[in-house]
């Protein structure tokens, strides 16, 4: 004779929880020994942003706990085979529904006052106050790897990022190409680079170290490849390693600039000792329907008439 | 020749199997179905009963079937998405190349939001709607098949982009600019995806438009708009967003057709175009589209827990403003998908505060639906099983949602794989969920008989543990710093064992979906153990179980008067007992071969314009216009089904209620 198993809802409850911390605790093994970018941060933006992160998952447990609470409760009391002597078909309570529009509504509140200032804090278009020089470093995706130009060293560097710690980092950015997002975790959020736009992204790091960066959104079949590491130096190694640069034998002009932006995928870091000037105006501004014209400053004057006489049509 | 079955010679060999597959697939899928018909002599009955039918029920089922394959279709896909991701790391590079794999997951997102999502929005509020409101059908019964016809066209189409020319889009579901222009995406792959979104998308916009009205006109006699069961108002909420944001989904994908056929520069690179406009665009309908999905998944949930609890639904009336605060807001906040295009904070924080706004009315809804259990007698049903699976996923993605909807926190996590699983979690444990609780609930009404409840509740276990194992991890390698659409990643990352699991958790989901097919079997094959000879098996609230299982053709032998919310749980109360009724004559629509003509025109049109084949253009165009001319001379549409046959079916009802 076998025993039949009866299956009740406390045994499945139990089972349930039983996998879960099961599989809570696999997880745990196959990640303890790992980086968590988001949650290691090098450098005050990161860093502001994770504790932005910790207490907004704060507030929400305040929903969480009770409804996890709540749901628990009423499945073990009022299922059909308990009979409860408390059943009342007809049930309604004003007063409660009040109260859960009150608990989200003062939720929401006050994490929406925290919103409101931390986005104007911690907006990545505005320059970090420091008292170090700003390092401005000018970003370009193309298929499918980032271009970084110093313009205030006259080097570029490929898949590769080297920066001071303690120095505000200016990054402008844009695209050759289809849109891109510059990602470095560590360091802080993301800014989608994007064709004949300039937007900016203000970064620092705080320790020396090598962070992963690369981007955030799908470019087309090299994407997967355009990762690079940052490395942070403090200030002397960085000045050095920026003034040794100089020596490398490539150089980046307009002319070889189409070169570089041909279709390429996985490329290993390389630099640019020599950079000529306005590369990066360039590359924004090239689809613009008239360049300013470098002799006299002023716009072609075909151009402009060409355009009015279109508006005119 | 244009169209040859393999176009791209250049692809690897993995590639080129798994492609071949997936055509052999297709094809063999189509041959089958074409052979079984005429075998079985089927043809004649599925075009007199199913292709021409007007009938809303049918319609329904064949939303729900078409949807059903594509589910498939779709989970497929997860397949090798989930296989390329476990294995492609350090010098492993899996079994697609980087190109393939973007076309997977694009086919990915496009058929399950497009075709399997909207399949299932569309076939449950067929199925019930008319039903719940008294009513004998919706408003246009012509229009109801004509959009189920296009939105098949669509699918038909979308598949047949494997088939000729062998390539899908790889662009992402939602194909930004400048990538999906042809300087960067110069193949047919991102053709088609327009293609069969556009025609699918004007079938929705039909339906909305069709079931606004059907709510607004088409109530029994006492149904004031306050006393509409709940899933009536998330249905009217929902189709009022079809309404208004479907057009600008037409509009987006006519811009990026231009851009692609006839040179005009609305999303380029150059020539003054703005790929931004198009993000703009394109969310502006994405987002409210998020919510059509869901809407009608609250719905089914107040029914459902309302049923099964034996209690009046607590709140109804904060649950209807909620839906329509959640409805009116989700037309603010399109800009949280893409904080990161670096609007200034002002337009960042005004977004991100009415993202969070949204979760009020939503948090509102979850604790009314768990006090309609509190003090209520809750009977366990599968349905109920996905509801407590859909409150604790729920839960934590609607956490992750409000986390991400801080612009400064979504900076982090923006196109990470947290936000992955954060949509999943809202799509699946939302609304995937609601809609596989709404057919194990509603399919009796339909069919006549009950799905197999132990299967059922096995399904619903599967699936939550399967959705758990395959997204937990996702959470946290969105917090490693593991990026989207990933085809490869460097070994020292360590996430390989994390993608792993997910891998296990998409085989524990297929379990479920196989045990689901299983349940639809062997309650088919065994619908004599489970009929359901009352017309009300679960002790319903709402005028859909006042009438017979499975409803006849013309819904009520006699229009019901409302007098309650919960209309038919008044009437059982009060214990009205069958009085000799008198039947009248009653009009319904003919069938029509209308809709899937027109439909076979847009996709003949469709498949036209991507291939260039001017002639075919011409043709379908002028088909078009000859059929809807036919149609609007012919004056038969409609026939009377007289009251001596009316009062035979209803006495053959069996245990017939009123």
């Amino acid at each position: 004779m076998t025993k039949r198993i009866v299956i009740t809802p406390s045994k499945i409850f139990i089972s349930a929880l039983f996998l879960f911390l099961l599989f809570c605790f696999i997880l745990f093994l196959l990640v303890r020994h790992h980086t968590f970018a988001v949650l290691s941060p090098a450098g005050q933006i990161a860093q502001s942003e994770l504790n932005l992160m910790k207490f907004a998952a704060l507030l929400s447990l305040i929903v969480i706990i009770p409804v996890f609470g709540i749901l628990f409760y009423v499945i073990f009391t009022f299922r059909e085979s308990k009979k409860s002597k408390k059943y009342a078909p007809e049930y309604s309570n004003v007063l409660l529904e009040l109260v859960w529009w009150a608990i989200p509504l003062g939720i929401i509140t006050i994490l929406s006052i925290v919103t409101w200032n931390q986005t104007h804090q911690l907006d990545p278009f505005k320059s970090l106050s420091s008292n170090q020089t700003h390092v401005r470093i000018q970003a370009v995706a193309m298929n499918w790897k980032w271009l970084f130009i110093y313009p205030d060293y006259g080097i570029a560097t490929v898949n590769e990022l080297t920066i001071p710690t303690d120095h505000p980092i200016d990054f402008s950015i844009t695209s050759e190409g289809p849109m891109n997002s510059l990602w470095i975790p560590q360091l802080g959020g993301q800014i989608y680079a994007m064709a004949g736009m300039n937007t900016e992204l203000h970064l620092i790091a705080s320790k020396t170290g090598i962070y992963r960066g690369g981007s955030a959104n799908i470019s087309g079949s090299g994407f997967a490849g355009m990762h690079f590491n940052v490395s942070a130096f403090n200030t002397q190694t960085f000045s050095r390693w920026a003034s040794s640069m100089t020596f490398q034998p490539q150089t980046l002009t307009k002319g070889t600039l189409r070169q570089l932006a041909e279709p390429s995928e996985n490329v290993e870091p390389f630099v640019f000792g020599t950079v000529e000037n306005g590369i990066y105006d360039t590359i924004v501004n090239q689809y613009m329907p008239f360049q300013p014209d470098p002799d006299n400053g002023k716009t072609n004057a075909m151009s402009v008439h060409s355009m009015s006489s279109m508006e005119g049509m | 020749m244009i169209i040859s079955l393999f176009s791209s010679t250049s692809v690897p060999s993995t590639d080129r199997l798994v492609l071949f597959f997936g055509q052999a697939m297709v094809v063999g899928a189509a041959l089958l179905i074409a052979l079984a018909l005429v075998y079985f002599k089927k043809v004649g009955w599925l075009w007199k009963n199913w292709v021409t039918s007007l009938d809303h029920k049918k319609i329904g089922i064949m939303y729900l079937v078409v949807a059903g394959v594509m589910l498939l279709r779709g989970l497929a896909d997860t397949v090798l998405l989930r296989f390329q991701q476990a294995t492609s790391s350090g010098t492993s590079h899996g079994i697609v190349s980087s190109n393939h794999y973007q076309q997977i997951f694009t086919a990915h997102g496009t058929m399950m939001i497009f075709f399997v999502a909207m399949g299932l929005v569309f076939g449950i509020i067929n199925l019930i709607l008319p039903l719940q409101i008294g009513s004998r059908d919706v408003a246009f019964p012509l229009l109801n098949n004509l959009s189920f016809w296009m939105y098949a066209a669509g699918a038909i189409l979308i598949n047949l982009s494997l088939v000729f020319g062998g390539e899908f889009a790889a662009t992402g579901w939602l194909a930004y600019p400048p990538l999906s222009e042809l300087q960067f995406s110069p193949g047919v792959g991102v053709d088609y995806w327009i293609w069969s979104i556009q025609i699918a998308g004007i079938g929705t916009l039909l339906s909305g438009i069709n079931f606004i009205t059907t709510i607004l006109t088409k109530r029994a006699p006492g149904m004031t708009m306050m006393k509409m069961p709940v899933f009536v108002w998330s249905v009217l909420a929902a189709m009022t967003l079809v309404a208004a944001a479907f057009p600008i989904l037409t509009v987006t994908l006519v811009l990026l057709t231009l851009d692609r056929t006839i040179g005009t520069h609305f999303f380029t690179t150059a020539g003054g175009g703005n790929a931004m406009m198009y993000v703009n665009l394109i969310w502006a309908w994405g987002h409210p589209e998020v919510y059509i999905l869901i809407l009608p998944a609250f719905g089914i949930y107040s029914e459902i827990v309302a049923t099964f609890s034996r209690k009046r639904l607590f709140g109804y009336a904060s649950m209807v403003y909620a839906i329509i605060a959640i409805a009116g807001l989700s037309f603010l906040v399109w800009l949280h998908h893409f904080f990161t295009m670096g609007a200034g904070a002002n337009v960042n924080a005004f977004f991100g505060i009415m993202t969070m706004v949204i979760a009020i009315p939503t948090g509102l809804k979850v604790f009314n639906w768990l006090f309609t259990m509190y003090r209520g007698r809750i009977n366990f049903a599968s349905p109920m099983i996905w509801f407590i699976g859909f409150v604790i996923t729920f839960s934590i993605g609607g956490a992750a949602g409000v986390m991400l909807g801080v612009p400064p926190i979504d900076f982090q996590l923006h196109n990470t794989l947290f936000l992955v699983a954060h949509f999943h979690t809202m799509i699946i444990g939302g609304a995937l969920f609601g809609y596989f609780a709404g057919i194990a609930y509603w399919f009796p009404k339909v069919f006549g008989f009950k799905l197999d409840e132990k299967l059922g509740k096995i399904a619903a276990y599967l699936w939550i543990a399967g959705f758990i194992c395959a997204f937990t991890p996702l959470y946290i390698l969105g917090l490693m710093g593991a990026t989207r659409r990933l085809d490869h990643y460097d070994a020292s990352l360590g996430w390989q064992g994390l993608f792993i699991v997910a891998g296990v958790g998409v085989v524990i989901i297929f379990a479920g979906v196989g045990v689901q097919l299983l349940m639809f079997y062997l309650s088919i094959k065994n619908r004599k153990k489970n009929l359901d000879t009352t017309g009300d098996p679960w002790n319903g609230r709402t005028l859909e179980w006042s009438t017979t299982s499975p409803a006849p053709v013309y819904n009520f032998a006699i229009i019901p008067t409302v007098a309650d919310r919960d209309e038919f749980f008044r009437v059982k109360q009060l214990g009205v007992t069958q009085s000799k009724r008198k039947f009248t004559a009653i009009v319904m629509p003919n069938n029509s071969s209308f809709g899937i003509f027109m439909a076979g025109w847009a996709l003949m049109f469709a498949f036209s314009v991507i291939w260039h084949f001017w002639p075919t253009i011409v043709l379908a165009i002028v088909g078009s216009i000859a059929t809807f001319v036919l149609r609007s001379f012919n004056d038969d549409i409609t026939h009377i089904i007289p009251a001596a046959e009316i009062e035979a079916i209803e006495n053959k009802r069996v245990g017939a209620l009123l």
